[in-house]
């Protein structure tokens, strides 16, 4: 997979930089460390904005705030003609593949479009992929680091160590493996207890299948689910009966007519008594599929208990008004915007404890209330002890009997969730009594079939029992059929569990994996993020340790060694700059371990609470040992300061290959905001416009802007010595001072014998042009009388000052064209010729 | 230690790869479902509302997966 540089970035319109069709144009070298340097409000935090907004899509320093704030009017500069933003990115792969150019543009509304003029099919993806953790790094983000609690600062070190897609995947089998959510979502307790609901149903048709079968027949089936072979016996054995056969003519136990055969049967049989053991045999079967199942006392026991965990979960709970209340609270936590959990954000009093858990936990409370409704919801759905006392109350056979009825006031107050435990125990108790009386009548009735098949004929006592028993068998067949195949439920649980067993394994795996993997990863980064650390703050005394607890996300700073005392914490023990050195440490070692698609880092004042001893030791581990060129697989660094002694430092490193620096000049965020070599240009072509124009009060400040650009660029250039106070102080950046800088550094270098320059180019220097500008300019602008001076005056001076430069610059044809070079120094040429 | 382990000298993805393919080793018809139906929760959102309402989004998806696996082995 390819690598991207950063090789280029134009940026118009945006934040600070108005550049109104003349863009602020930064290059980056992909084998140097690149330093961009700029005072105060010159558009540096602008560029690091840009870069930020163009690959990321946000500031997130701005989305963070307030949003009556209305941070989103703000990208855009205030002052750019068309309130639009423009942000042209030029990436350069490692692979020697071509070069990507993506643009960026931001409209007034707030409309982001990514284009790619270099023709790449996916620049959104592009970008997204650039815009690791790692690309961007600024005192701000590692401040916060430390500052986290250690369990947001070890998602961010996952983060850092590329390692955040594995918690997010932890995180995610963690939830679906959860047995409470896989209830929740797969109804794996209801299709349970649908299913044992079933199979005892089941199981007491098949009861009620053999028995009639075994009462006709006198044999049991031989195999209970073969229906049509029960359903050809039974029906063979009725038709040996010779007043039965015309009833079962091509016809069976199913299709029969049962009242017209009971009406043969009465009519041989010439009395009532036949009639009454008919009702004899339906009341008792009747009150046979009555009788209590085994698990009723468990379907009751089972029942009682959700109606308690309701009422705790309900005790617990405060009202609707509460629950709109923790919610509202809630989200308002969940939002960026609400940073610390432990202040109330109705009254913004200061907690002890994390306002989130405590919400979390309220509403916690509601949500147990609820699962409990549904769960009570189904268990009363497949409980048969309801409905057996429903049919016990409303049974024929019963009604003569003497007995409350409680079943609809029991089911009124299920369906209002009014339901209690005194209520199951009430209705259990009733049940009882019920059952005494089911048992009793059941028995009368048992009596007095034996004394009416006493007073019968056999034959036909046996033939209406035949027939009673037949017609019991098709209802239950009939039963049968129509019930839901528990072999289906059965089928879908199976299913289910077999997902369950599967995902509670994938989290399984996958948690303890992930864990052992930052534990090694945290331990292989250790050697390296400790000698970073040592060569930033160059003290033996103090070893950083990271602790990364096993099962848990957790990430504790300690020090190994604090001047002889051992696991010691280091967020309380170090300084600031020492934190901050653990941090950067951290965040660099996190660049050369994980390398990321984006092959470039941008440090934006990385370096703001170290004074200017480890300034330079950061700066000097950062080109020694993280960037390119000195470590050939590490970042390309692209360093934003502000810094005016870190300042020197890139200056003194920019004449080399292996630095490029470049300093940002102009007057954002109204003006244009360039670098020195757009400046320059920028300056001596706006002074021109202006005098061919004949608007020579424009002209003006830009020929003296552009004289002391030029001013210098010859010190910078030539490597002039210049005092500490015109090195340090902007103020003493004056052209008269610059220019006695460099006249003492040729006097100097002529007494050595040592000036390289051309005898004519000293004397062009000494007694043509420095007088004349001194004389022209200098003196009348200091004076505020530059504007007696005409147009064509003004050209020409704009020209003496190009000469000036071109004194301290040689014909170099080492390239084999020819090309006017700057001498290296005052006594030497920057090359061989 | 787990009898699974992620590698640190591979890559996150490559470490998911792998752990996948681990996965179908031990049920591949559950598996599938899995890898076919992960991006369901992905990104993992910030807000608990969110991430249950992608847990269920999920976990019916699931449910459709398991209920066509037993309609393709009747059939």
């Amino acid at each position: 997979m390819s690598r991207y540089f950063l090789v280029k970035i134009k940026i118009e319109g945006f934040r600070g930089i108005n550049n109104a069709n003349k863009p602020l144009e930064l290059k980056f070298k992909t084998d140097a460390v690149n330093s961009v340097f700029a005072a105060n409000a010159l558009g540096k935090s602008s560029v690091f904005e840009a870069l930020t907004y163009a690959i990321k899509g946000c500031i997130p320093k701005l989305d963070e705030l307030p949003a009556a704030d209305r941070s989103a009017d703000y990208y855009c500069n205030l002052f750019h003609c068309d309130r639009k933003s423009f942000i042209e990115l030029i990436f350069r792969p490692d692979d020697s593949s071509p070069d990507v150019v993506i643009t960026v543009e931001r409209k007034p509304d707030g409309t982001r479009r990514v284009n790619s003029p270099s023709g790449h099919t996916d620049p959104s993806k592009f970008l997204e992929k650039l815009g690791s953790e790692l690309s961007f790094l600024d005192h701000k983000t590692f401040q916060k680091f430390i500052e986290d609690s250690p369990l947001k600062r070890g998602r961010s070190f996952s983060t850092l160590l590329g390692s955040s897609q594995l918690s997010e995947y932890r995180q995610i089998l963690n939830s679906l493996s959860n047995a409470g959510n896989i209830n929740t979502d797969f109804k794996l307790n209801i299709l349970e207890t649908k299913y044992d609901s079933l199979i005892r149903q089941e199981q007491a048709i098949r009861d009620r299948i053999n028995q009639n079968f075994n009462k006709i027949t006198g044999n049991q089936p031989k195999d209970e689910s073969d229906h049509k072979t029960i359903i050809q016996d039974s029906t063979n054995t009725l038709n040996n009966e010779q007043l039965l056969k015309p009833f079962f003519k091509d016809k069976d136990i199913i299709s029969a007519d049962y009242d017209q055969i009971r009406a043969a049967i009465k009519k041989a049989e010439g009395s009532d008594e036949r009639q009454k053991l008919t009702n004899v045999i339906r009341s008792i079967s009747e009150l046979d599929k009555l009788g209590s199942t085994e698990n009723e006392g468990q379907q009751q026991f089972q029942l009682k208990t959700k109606l308690n965990d309701r009422a705790t979960a309900l005790e617990k709970t405060r009202g609707t008004l509460f629950k709109r209340l923790y919610q509202a609270v809630q989200e308002v936590l969940e939002t960026d915007e609400w940073e610390d959990p432990c202040i109330c954000p109705a009254c913004n009093s200061k907690l002890r404890s994390s306002l989130s858990e405590t919400i979390e936990e309220n509403l916690k409370q509601y949500d147990n209330v609820k699962q409990a409704e549904i769960d009570i919801e189904s268990l009363w759905g497949v409980a048969t002890w309801p409905t057996r006392l429903q049919k016990l109350e409303n049974s024929n056979v019963l009604g003569d009997k003497d007995f409350e009825k409680q079943y609809l006031d029991l089911l009124e107050k299920f369906r209002n969730k009014k339901i209690t435990t005194d209520d199951v125990d009430n209705a259990a108790a009733h049940l009882i009594k019920l059952e005494g009386i089911r048992t009793e009548t059941l028995s009368e009735l048992k009596k007095n079939k034996a004394t009416i098949e006493e007073s019968l004929p056999a034959s036909l006592v046996t033939l209406t029992q035949q027939v009673e028993y037949a017609d019991q068998l098709k209802a239950a067949i009939e039963e049968y059929r129509n019930l839901t195949p528990a072999i289906k439920l059965s089928e879908r649980i199976g299913i289910i569990k077999r997902w369950k067993s599967f995902i509670e394994k994938a989290s399984s795996l996958f948690s303890q994996a992930e864990s052992e993997y930052v534990i090694d990863k945290t331990a292989s980064i250790e050697t390296l993020y400790r000698g970073l650390y040592s060569k930033i703050t160059k003290n033996p005394e103090i070893i950083p340790k990271l602790i990364k607890a096993e099962g848990s996300e957790d990430l504790h700073l300690k020090l190994e060694n604090f001047y002889g005392i051992g696991d010691v914490a280091a967020t309380t023990l170090l300084s600031e700059s020492y934190r901050n050195a653990f941090a950067i440490s951290l965040y660099l070692c996190a660049v050369l371990n994980d390398k990321p698609t984006a092959q470039f880092m941008v440090l934006d004042d990385i370096t703001s609470s170290f004074d200017a001893g480890h300034q330079y030791a950061m700066m000097e581990m950062l080109r020694n040992d993280i960037a390119r060129p000195s470590n050939p697989d590490g970042p390309q660094l692209i360093i934003l300061s502000h810094d005016g002694l870190l300042e020197k430092y890139f200056d003194t490193l920019s004449g080399s290959s292996s630095w490029h620096h470049q300093r940002l000049l102009g007057l954002p965020p109204k003006g244009y905001v360039l670098t020195q070599a757009q400046e320059s240009n920028h300056l001596r072509n706006e002074a021109e416009k202006c005098l061919n124009d004949g608007n020579t009060h424009g002209a003006e400040p830009l020929i003296r802007q552009y004289l002391e650009y030029k001013i210098l660029e010859i010190i910078r250039k030539v490597m002039i010595p210049v005092s500490l106070d015109f090195s340090m102080r902007d103020d003493r950046k004056m052209v008269k001072n610059g220019l006695d800088a460099i006249k003492t550094a040729m006097d100097l270098h002529k007494a050595a014998n040592r000036l390289i320059l051309e005898p004519s180019q000293v004397s062009d220097f000494d007694n043509i042009h420095v007088p004349a500008l001194v004389a022209n300019w200098v003196n009348h602008y200091a004076t505020c009388s530059a504007s007696s001076l005409s147009p064509y005056v003004l050209m020409g001076i704009l020209e003496t000052i190009d000469i000036v430069s071109d004194c301290f610059k040689y014909d170099c044809s080492c390239t084999g064209t020819l090309k006017r070079r700057f001498y290296r120094n005052l006594s030497k040429k920057d090359c061989g010729c | 230690m787990s009898a699974f382990k992620f590698d640190i000298n591979m890559t996150v993805d490559e470490n998911i790869e792998l752990f996948f393919t681990l996965m179908k080793l031990i049920d591949k018809e559950m598996a599938d479902l899995l890898i076919s139906n992960i991006d369901k929760m992905t990104p993992l959102p910030d807000q608990q509302r969110h991430r249950t309402t992608a847990r269920v989004s999920f976990n019916k998806a699931i449910l459709e997966g398991l209920e066509n696996l037993i309609k393709s082995k009747k059939a």
